[in-house]
């Protein structure tokens, strides 16, 4: 079954762009994709509430955003993590694999 | 707006991408594109979001800031309020000193080119004056004979009456040179300036009109050059009209030819014109000075009898008109710039003891999530917030300030009364309200929130405790402030006592309830018999005005330089003795003068309305002159013989008055004689009314009698007599405004950096505090602790403060009357003021700490 970020827990949205951009600057369309590919098609990210949120990400300066080349060569804008992105990205990260661990415990 | 364009560009670049993908897939190209913009939803209402968050982001963060910043200052507002006054102060008035900089030295001058054009003095090496005007014989030597000026010109005040309707109005004007104007490099407005053929001795009168005549009188018609206008009763044309703001050497409003009559061209004593000139090219200012020199000592040796110790100075027309009001303007700008630097360091100081207090709570919101750039930004937002309304009442002060400073500015300072507040302030006052903020708020908060700030939740305990080298700075600067506010009050006390001290003199009449207009008879009643009932007369109807107590007219109203007159004098069968100058003032008075002045009469009797043209000429001495010439006998009977205004007649002495101060308050007046005004030509005379009411209510009804009378008279001036004699201390009175006003607010910027460096102290101790408190220590115990601290802080500056003011206060001695430099009430005084607001300062906080629960302290810490 196919998850839209709509269903996502809120908050969940940024954690995961973070995560995706821990590995190499990506421009959204990637961002998109990489979720989607990493989660094996299950999270399908929803495009309009994207870019909101890479902008969000970016004005809380946990993300930076330049233009570059795409992989096929056009002009595209790659984001990439700051290193408050990176920090905000581990504690987030430690939550959510706490909080993932207590509703497991409950659920067993 | 380029955000939505890069936006739109980033959407199509992902609307591209997957419609390639779904064409990967086998989509055919249309339907991989519809296919994308489906799965990307609307892109408006992406863009609407971005837009939201973009712009209510910052707009949200700052009514936050706002919003908290004004409960946090609630609680404190004691902080507040201080804080907003001190900066209102010291932005208010260093914006309207730096107003009356802009108003008065950075406007250009209406004289071109300003650095070639200089004025001409006359020194005399045997009194030491240096700022003569100079004389018309003088002049014209110079003029044949001086090389370093491309031209000179001359000017003489005169007095025009000018007629419009059926009124006659006294009009401030000048007699000029041809090279006059031209040499200022004046261009007319209207029409053209003097030609030689304009002085011509059968040229018709011709005019120049200044700007504010022809605007205010003549409604600024462009067709009244070439148009006649009468002036003393006969017609004059008007050749044109002069550009705004030609005002060197006086306001005069008109300018005729300056002819030289027979006397004033060989007259090389009296100093009453203006002399200016331009520079040749190439020539300095130096070379021209020594050319000038060489001329004047030529004439000493041609002239020794008036000229041997005449010399000469040349003063750039810049120095000569804004020189005054450039070295007060430096002062205040200094004094100015020194308040608000001290301000911004108190206010900076305690804004930092107020954050010490606050690092806790800081710590706190750095801990969740704050960045240090958003704390910064709270603090920031604070210190705006108070430095905004701060401005607000800063632009009520600066309004103020301008308003009386330019309203009490002495007559010599240039320019200066003409200054008031406009666009230009208000730009001022905002960026030094900029300033400011940056200064007092934001280094204190990047000093806060910067390092260590993460630490201070776990190390607050570490951190407490007194950081010794930047305490012994504030309590430097503390000391220093408060030594510079006892300076400037003891000179503002000194220079009061002296104000008190020399208006405290009796004047020898009564000033008070005097009005008094001032006119020139000769030319509407040239007959002196005539003159002489027209005064009568018009005396008797002053007299019975509603209001009035009695009336009399003199030509030497008193503390008016203008009237002043002195003659050599002899006494009828008495030999001269060598060496001896008999000289006594003048004035011609009617009968009743005395009376209505309230001089008393020494002995013998007043002039009657029986003394005329006909009877016996008669005078009245002051007992200062029968004292130095007739040494104690009685003078009543004698005879001298002196001239006033005219040829020098006998007149018997008939009556001896007491001696009065009409010069200024300092000093009685020298030997004085008066005649009747029936006896003497005189003809400029002032009627004083000594009034039951406010004086100033009966100017209009007096001039009313003289024109009613006669509607061609002009009336000079009509005033109060303390006014007149107020302007004698007018400069006294505004030097001690202003270092009142400096020092006070020295005092009060002083205190709150005593207030700030004790509340400092007493954040960092306060875990000492609470373990004394818990030990017993009682909170009065604990006050004491900080107020002796205060106190002696205050003892360090107010001796400092009195060191410095032994070496400077000498500096007023020459301003000082009756006050030596170090008079003990004076002194006495501000040493109080001091020392009581000081305390004050320090008791306040002092109380706040004392007043701690020992429980809550420790448990904070």
């Amino acid at each position: 079954v196919a998850l839209d970020s709509t269903d996502i827990l809120q908050g969940t949205l940024d954690l995961l762009i973070l995560k995706t951009l821990s590995g190499a600057p990506q421009h959204g369309w990637g961002i998109a994709q990489r979720i989607q590919s990493l989660s094996g098609d299950v999270l399908q990210v929803n495009q309009g509430s994207l870019y909101p949120a890479l902008y969000r990400l970016e004005r809380q300066r946990l993300i930076r955003s330049g233009w570059g080349a795409s992989e096929n060569n056009r002009r595209a804008r790659f984001y990439s993590l700051t290193r408050s992105g990176r920090q905000q990205l581990e504690s987030e990260l430690d939550r959510w694999r706490r909080f993932a661990n207590a509703v497991d415990l409950v659920l067993a | 707006v380029s955000w939505d364009r890069d936006l739109d560009e980033e959407i199509r670049f992902h609307l591209d991408m997957e419609a390639e993908k779904n064409r990967r897939n086998g989509m055919s190209d249309a339907e991989a594109r519809r296919a994308a913009a489906r799965a990307f939803g609307g892109i408006r209402r992406v863009h609407e979001q971005v837009r939201d968050l973009r712009r209510t982001r910052w707009i949200e963060d700052l009514l936050r800031d706002i919003s908290y910043g004004w409960r946090t200052l609630r609680q404190t507002p004691a902080y507040a309020l201080t804080t907003i006054l001190t900066m209102a102060l010291a932005v208010g008035v260093s914006s309207a000193i730096l107003t009356f900089v802009e108003g008065t030295l950075l406007r250009p001058l209406p004289y071109a080119p300003m650095d070639r054009i200089v004025t001409l003095w006359e020194t005399n090496l045997a009194s030491g004056e240096n700022h003569l005007e100079v004389s018309p014989a003088n002049y014209l030597d110079w003029k044949k004979s001086v090389t370093a000026f491309a031209s000179m010109g001359l000017l003489s005040p005169h007095g025009f009456d000018l007629r419009r309707g059926d009124r006659t109005f006294s009009i401030n004007s000048a007699r000029i040179s041809v090279e006059y104007l031209p040499a200022l490099g004046v261009k007319p407005l209207l029409g053209r300036l003097f030609e030689a053929s304009d002085y011509d001795p059968g040229a018709e009168p011709r005019v120049l009109l200044s700007h504010r005549i022809w605007r205010d009188v003549f409604d600024a018609r462009r067709t009244l050059v070439n148009e006649t206008i009468e002036l003393d009763g006969k017609p004059a044309l008007v050749l044109g009209i002069l550009p705004p703001g030609i005002e060197y050497p006086a306001k005069f409003d008109i300018w005729a030819p300056l002819r030289l009559y027979p006397g004033e061209a060989s007259d090389r004593s009296g100093n009453w014109m203006t002399a200016v000139a331009r520079l040749r090219d190439g020539v300095t200012l130096e070379q021209a000075a020594a050319d000038l020199d060489r001329a004047a000592q030529t004439l000493a040796r041609e002239y020794p009898a008036t000229n041997e110790k005449l010399r000469t100075r040349i003063v750039p027309l810049r120095e000569t008109i804004l020189g005054n009001a450039r070295r007060l303007l430096t002062a205040l700008g200094a004094a100015s710039a020194c308040l608000l630097l001290l301000a911004c360091a108190n206010i900076g100081a305690l804004t930092l003891a107020r954050g010490m207090a606050r690092r806790r709570e800081l710590a706190i919101r750095a801990a969740v999530g704050a960045g240090t750039a958003r704390l910064v930004r709270q603090l920031v937002t604070e210190a705006a917030m108070l430095n905004a309304i701060a401005a607000a009442l800063a632009f009520a002060i600066a309004f103020a300030v301008v308003r009386w400073m330019s309203a009490n500015t002495p007559a010599a300072l240039e320019r200066m009364n003409e200054v008031h507040t406009g666009p230009i302030t208000v730009a001022l006052l905002l960026l030094l309200t900029v300033i400011a903020t940056a200064l007092s708020g934001v280094l204190p908060a990047l000093r806060l929130a910067g390092k260590g700030l993460a630490r201070s939740l776990d190390a607050s305990r570490r951190d407490s405790g007194v950081n010794r080298s930047e305490m012994r700075l504030q309590a430097a600067l503390v000391t220093t402030q408060l030594a510079l506010a006892l300076l400037l009050l003891t000179g503002a006390s000194l220079l009061l006592r002296s104000l008190q001290k020399l208006t405290a003199n009796d004047l020898g009449f009564d000033p008070g309830n005097l009005a008094t207009i001032q006119m020139y008879l000769y030319d509407v009643h040239p007959d002196l018999d005539e003159r002489a009932q027209f005064v009568r007369t018009s005396l008797e109807a002053m007299r019975h005005l509603p209001g009035a107590v009695d009336a009399a007219a003199t030509s030497a109203i008193p503390f008016d330089p203008a009237m002043n007159s002195r003659d050599n004098f002899e006494i009828v069968g008495r030999p001269r003795r060598a060496g001896e100058s008999l000289m006594m003032e003048t004035a011609a008075i009617s009968p009743g003068y005395f009376r209505t002045m309230k001089i008393p009469l020494r002995a013998g009797r007043d002039f009657t309305d029986a003394d005329g043209r006909r009877t016996q000429r008669v005078a009245i001495i002051n007992d200062a002159a029968a004292r130095r010439f007739w040494h104690g006998q009685s003078p009543v009977g004698s005879r001298i013989r002196i001239g006033i205004m005219g040829r020098p007649y006998e007149w018997m002495i008939v009556g001896v008055v007491r001696t009065v101060r009409d010069e200024d308050y300092a000093a009685l007046s020298g030997p004085q004689v008066y005649v009747p005004l029936s006896q003497s030509g005189v003809g400029g005379v002032d009627f004083v009314v000594r009034t039951r009411t406010a004086p100033a209510t009966l100017l209009p009804a007096m001039q009313d009698v003289i024109w009613s009378a006669t509607p061609s008279q002009s009336i000079v001036a009509a005033r109060v007599v303390t006014d007149i004699i107020a302007r004698t201390v007018q400069t006294r009175r505004f030097a001690v405004m202003l270092m009142t006003g400096f020092g006070v607010a020295a005092l009060l910027v002083a205190s709150i950096g005593l207030f700030g460096l004790l509340t400092y102290i007493g954040t960092r101790r306060r875990a000492e505090v609470g373990i004394r408190l818990a030990l017993g220590a009682t909170p009065l115990s604990i006050e004491a602790l900080f107020v002796r601290r205060g106190l002696a802080l205050t003892a360090m500056g107010i001796l400092a403060g009195l060191l410095v003011s032994l070496a400077f206060t000498r500096v007023l001695d020459s301003f000082l009357y009756q006050t030596s430099s170090w008079d003990p009430p004076a002194i006495a005084a501000v040493v109080a003021a001091t020392g009581f607001v000081a305390l004050l300062a320090s008791w306040i906080p002092a109380r706040r700490i004392a007043a701690l629960e020992p429980s809550v302290v420790l448990r904070l810490e």
